[in-house]
């Protein structure tokens, strides 16, 4: 007799089958099938109001759906790690390349603003010159100005202002009579200006108890002087009004071109140096470091007080010195733009690849697809989960990148390169890291719209019999 | 009131020459709990049509089709497909495991559909079911690394995991020796018992047929009930003599 011909009647109570001896496959034991926690086979057997309350949709469907597709996703995308790697090298590359230009370009970005800061302030910084009258007749007394210009220091709190004074003298070096520029600033404008030192330090307030008075000289000058030793207080004789022994205390950095022997002291040693010299209205002004938000209002206020100070008929000359008030556009826009664009463009060279992989691999998937559909994935699960895939796989590859990016930014050889003598390095910028977070992101879902698309328009049975 | 029925249900197609082809003809079929149902045909006899629309995955030209009650008609989109998915369980002949994935992980990819309990606990619910058609000690097995019937099997697990009230086996043992296809079918036929879910075999085999309750015999579109012994009489060796 077939063993098929064994088959009890419809109407005979349920019975294990007795699998022969000879079968090729382990015996299967038919009591596990009446024992054990609920299964597939206890749920259906229960009563048919308990069945209907675990039928029921649980209110969170939504959530299982979302979460079903995430895990769904990643399981592709561990399962096909080799090809999924390979396809995402692209998109790494494309992703870091993108935060790098972006993050070098914060960096190259401030160094840009540091430039400018040295030249003319840190934003907001208002420049502050003697008033003026209208038709010339009259020059302002500096005396008066200086006093008022205090005055104001001292009673708005100005934590951050310096004196601009300018002036002539002659330094007397071993190979004779120089002529020199010198400049009296305070000590808060090595801070305002950003000033760079090739050697030794810029000047302090203890600076002002000194007899002999303090300088920063030019890497000319310095050449002038033999380039000696720091720490040996080199001294250089100078003869303005009177003449006084200077101590070098620091060298600026060299610049690209001569500007003959320049200097910088202390305001209150430069006066007695340079005495009545700097009293001409072109060689006398102040510089103001405030709030940018606070810097419109004070230009008012210390020109009512310059008015106040001097009368009527006299003129404020006070306005906002700083980059930042040059008007127009910001100088570094056509930078970002360029850098947007190169990072762009990778970008899209790296999501297009995706999309060309990720339609030949749906292609390789219409019997999976058909199977998922069969055991009821919707359309629209489908369609997201494919999407998900790309998308996962995407922001995988970005935070890759991202990370890649940040150990080539922040690293001290690349910083010089790009950035050579930036004083305040700017951590690796978080738009950096999210605008290649977002950008991976979203070539993720483009790339796999096109091949979720293909998926959803999978037929179930020709798919599972493809 | 019967789990499935088909009242005159046509299914035609238009060929490329505008001409219509009329691949089921008038079926009319009444599928209860805990059925069991054989079909037998010919390559190109409709059985795939008809398989498409007993598993709510096509719907007909014409007639009638209620599942659960619920007229197919009302079952569109979504939430058909997540009806097939509480309530239909299929396996084919080639098995369709997932490749890269594990013998459990297979199981639990119906789960993955599920919500509330099936879906967070479906790695325990997949290793049961597994465990349940004696695969319990090859979960982490990948599907190249399984026999025949061990594929077959995890199959099952995977067709029924999901508690389904109808189960649809096309060709189940098509692509097994005779041996292993005996067993797989064993098993099929108790645990669909066991389940109370209604089975719909699709075959070309008359042995795996006869295993069914009820026979029907797809030709030309046409669903009839056969006597199943003259059919396995007319299989037999001698019969062609």
């Amino acid at each position: 007799m077939s063993w098929w011909r064994k088959k009890k009647p419809a109407d005979s109570p349920a019975e294990p089958v007795e699998a022969p001896s000879e079968l090729a496959e382990p015996p299967i034991e038919p009591t596990g099938l009446t024992t054990g926690p609920a299964t597939s086979a206890e749920l259906v057997a229960r009563p048919s109001s308990e069945l209907a309350v675990i039928r029921q949709e649980p209110r969170g469907a939504v959530v299982s759906g979302v979460v079903g597709a995430v895990v769904e996703a990643w399981d592709e995308v561990r399962i096909n790690r080799t090809r999924v790697l390979l396809s995402l090298i692209g998109i790494g590359v494309a992703v870091c390349a993108l935060a790098t230009v972006v993050g070098a370009g914060t960096v190259f970005g401030q160094a840009q603003t540091e430039q400018f800061e040295r030249g003319s302030g840190r934003p907001a910084t208002l420049a502050v010159y003697p008033p003026y009258r209208i038709n010339g007749a009259q020059s302002a007394d500096s005396a008066t100005f200086v006093a008022t210009m205090e005055n104001i220091i001292e009673r708005y709190q100005v934590s951050h202002a310096t004196p601009l004074l300018r002036g002539s003298i002659t330094a007397n070096l071993v190979n004779g009579t120089q002529f020199t520029t010198v400049q009296g600033v305070s000590a808060a404008y090595g801070v305002m200006h950003r000033v760079e030192l090739g050697e030794g330090r810029w000047l302090t307030e203890e600076d002002g108890n000194r007899l002999a008075p303090a300088v920063v000289i030019n890497d000319e000058f310095y050449d002038a002087l033999g380039r000696p030793d720091l720490r040996t207080h080199p001294t250089i004789e100078l003869e303005g009004e009177t003449t006084t022994t200077a101590v070098v205390v620091g060298v600026f950095l060299p610049q690209p071109f001569s500007s003959g022997l320049t200097l910088s002291m202390l305001a209150e040693p430069f006066e007695a140096l340079v005495g009545s010299a700097a009293g001409q209205q072109s060689d006398i002004g102040y510089e103001l470091w405030v709030p940018e938000e606070q810097s419109a209002q004070l230009q008012d206020i210390i020109a009512r007080e310059m008015v106040g100070g001097f009368g009527e008929g006299w003129t404020a000359n006070v306005h906002r010195n700083d980059y930042l008030a040059w008007g127009g556009p910001s100088p570094l826009e056509p930078l970002q733009w360029v850098i947007g664009g190169i990072a762009g463009l990778i970008l899209l060279l790296g999501g297009l690849g995706l999309v060309n992989i990720s339609l030949v691999t749906v292609k390789y998937r219409v019997r999976e697809i058909g199977v998922r559909r069969a055991f009821g994935a919707t359309a629209g699960r489908v369609f997201f989960a494919v999407m998900m895939e790309s998308v996962v796989a995407t922001v995988a590859a970005g935070v890759i990148g991202v990370a890649l990016a940040i150990v080539i930014v922040q690293n001290p050889s690349v910083q010089g390169l790009i950035a050579p003598g930036v004083q305040d390095l700017p951590p690796f910028p978080l738009e950096a890291a999210l605008i290649a977070l977002a950008a991976s992101a979203a070539v993720g879902a483009l790339a796999g719209l096109m091949p979720a698309l293909v998926a959803v328009r999978v037929k179930v049975i020709d798919a599972i019999r493809y | 009131m019967p789990l499935l029925s088909l009242d005159d249900v046509t299914r035609s197609v238009e060929l490329p020459d505008f001409s219509t082809l009329e691949i089921l003809k008038g079926i009319t079929l009444n599928v209860e709990v805990g059925d069991h149902i054989s079909i037998v045909g010919r390559s190109g006899s409709g059985k795939s049509t008809l398989l498409n629309l007993l598993g709510l995955i096509d719907n007909p030209t014409s007639g009638r089709i209620v599942f659960d009650g619920e007229p197919l008609e009302k079952l569109a989109g979504s939430k058909r497909d997540r009806k097939r998915g509480r309530d239909v369980g299929f396996i084919f002949q080639q098995f369709n495991l997932l490749a890269g994935r594990t013998a459990l992980e297979n199981v639990m990819t119906p789960l993955l559909y599920a919500s509330g309990r099936q879906f967070w606990r479906r790695k325990v619910i997949a290793a049961e079911m597994l465990d349940r058609v004696g695969l319990g000690g090859r979960m982490a097995s990948m599907p190249e690394k399984l026999s025949g019937g061990e594929q077959q099997r995890v199959a099952i697990a995977r067709a029924l995991v999901r508690s389904p009230r109808l189960i649809l086996a096309d060709e189940p043992t098509g692509a097994l020796d005779v041996e292993t296809g005996k067993t797989v079918m064993a098993l099929l036929d108790d645990v669909a018992e066991q389940s109370g879910a209604a089975l719909i075999t699709i075959t070309h085999d008359p042995n795996v047929a006869a295993l069914a309750r009820r026979h029907y015999r797809l030709d030309g579109g046409v669903l009839e009930a056969i006597d199943v012994r003259k059919m396995l009489a007319a299989s037999l060796p001698e019969a062609a003599l």
